[in-house]
């Protein structure tokens, strides 16, 4: 087998490269979540988190349940979901913002956190 | 048609991974939003590319445009100038926070490639079938929408009920915690209408 070959079947595209793909948003979603000092952005990262779980998914429900795609119907749910979560997100920093008025991870200290 | 398939699926890829890191490191938040709906489109695009036509719709429906708009109204009613550029913090957790998600890539890769030796082979330590290609014609002729909304209401119909429930509870209390409260006005602007 040349070296081609190997590079060849490396960059084929199958089950593998969508899951590492999710990984990749994932790992950068729960990054932003901790470093980012805006709390709109870590609501940005809570969002990027929960497409890398869609992501994968619709992976799986194409690759190994194609006849009753039944991953494509928890990627609905999760949909529903995390319009439900920025909604209520965004309210609670709306009342938070209210009483406090920045948007700075770093002052938000009343829970001692 | 796999070649075609491959280049779409890393430039899709790429642009989905550069604007999710543009999301996370952009100095200002409006831009970060900007770069959020793009990332959304690319995962729109993956879905696409993985015979999910309504799913991709659903997404474009509700992520880059619904959420997104949603944030960009936080972004106007919350902050002042000097606080949009609040950028990443130099603190220890950072450290710790690239630490932790290296770490987890690392042994996510380590698992779903089985310990790296499954990049050389085509299959997958999951028992997967590749779509043979009548039920992918099937599917892009007719769409999955039959399909999701029969399982919907058949055997995810509690599922289904309960998330209506979770919408509506999620609507009444963003409207609850929202409003103003009468009683106790801390708010700078009222302040100065008490002054009047």
């Amino acid at each position: 087998m040349s070296i081609i070959e190997v590079i060849l079947k490396i960059f084929n595209v199958g089950l593998t490269h969508y899951l590492i793909l999710g990984t990749i948003l994932f790992c950068i979603g729960i990054l932003g979540l901790i470093i980012s000092r805006n709390v709109i952005r870590v609501l940005m990262s809570i969002e990027i988190l929960l497409c890398a779980v869609n992501i994968n998914f619709v992976a799986f429900a194409n690759y190994s349940d194609i006849n009753n795609i039944q991953g494509q119907v928890f990627a609905i749910f999760i949909m529903a979901v995390a319009a439900a979560e920025a909604a209520l997100g965004l309210a609670i920093l709306l009342s938070l913002y209210r009483n406090k008025p920045t948007v700075d991870t770093e002052e938000m200290k009343e829970l001692k956190g | 048609m796999d070649i075609i398939y491959n280049l779409f699926f890393y430039a899709i890829a790429f642009v989905l991974v550069i604007a999710a890191l543009g999301v996370v490191f952009l100095p200002r938040i409006v831009y970060s939003a900007v770069s959020m709906i793009l990332a959304f489109i690319s995962v729109a695009g993956i879905f696409v590319l993985l015979n999910a036509d309504f799913v991709a719709i659903a997404q474009i429906i509700i992520y880059a445009v619904g959420i997104t708009i949603v944030m960009i109204f936080a972004i106007m009613l919350t902050g002042r100038v000097s606080e949009k550029k609040l950028w990443i913090a130099f603190a220890p957790r950072t450290l710790f926070a690239f630490g932790i998600s290296g770490a987890f890539f690392v042994a996510v890769l380590f698992a779903v490639t089985n310990g790296f030796k499954l990049l050389l082979r085509e299959s997958s330590i999951f028992s997967t079938t590749l779509p043979s290609i009548e039920i992918i014609e099937t599917l892009q002729t007719e769409g999955t929408t039959g399909i999701i909304g029969k399982a919907l209401f058949t055997k995810y119909v509690l599922p289904f009920e309960i998330l209506s429930l979770l919408l509506l509870a999620a609507i009444l209390g963003a409207v609850v915690m929202a409003k103003k409260d009468r009683d106790n006005l801390i708010n700078p602007t009222t302040k100065l209408i008490e002054e009047d």
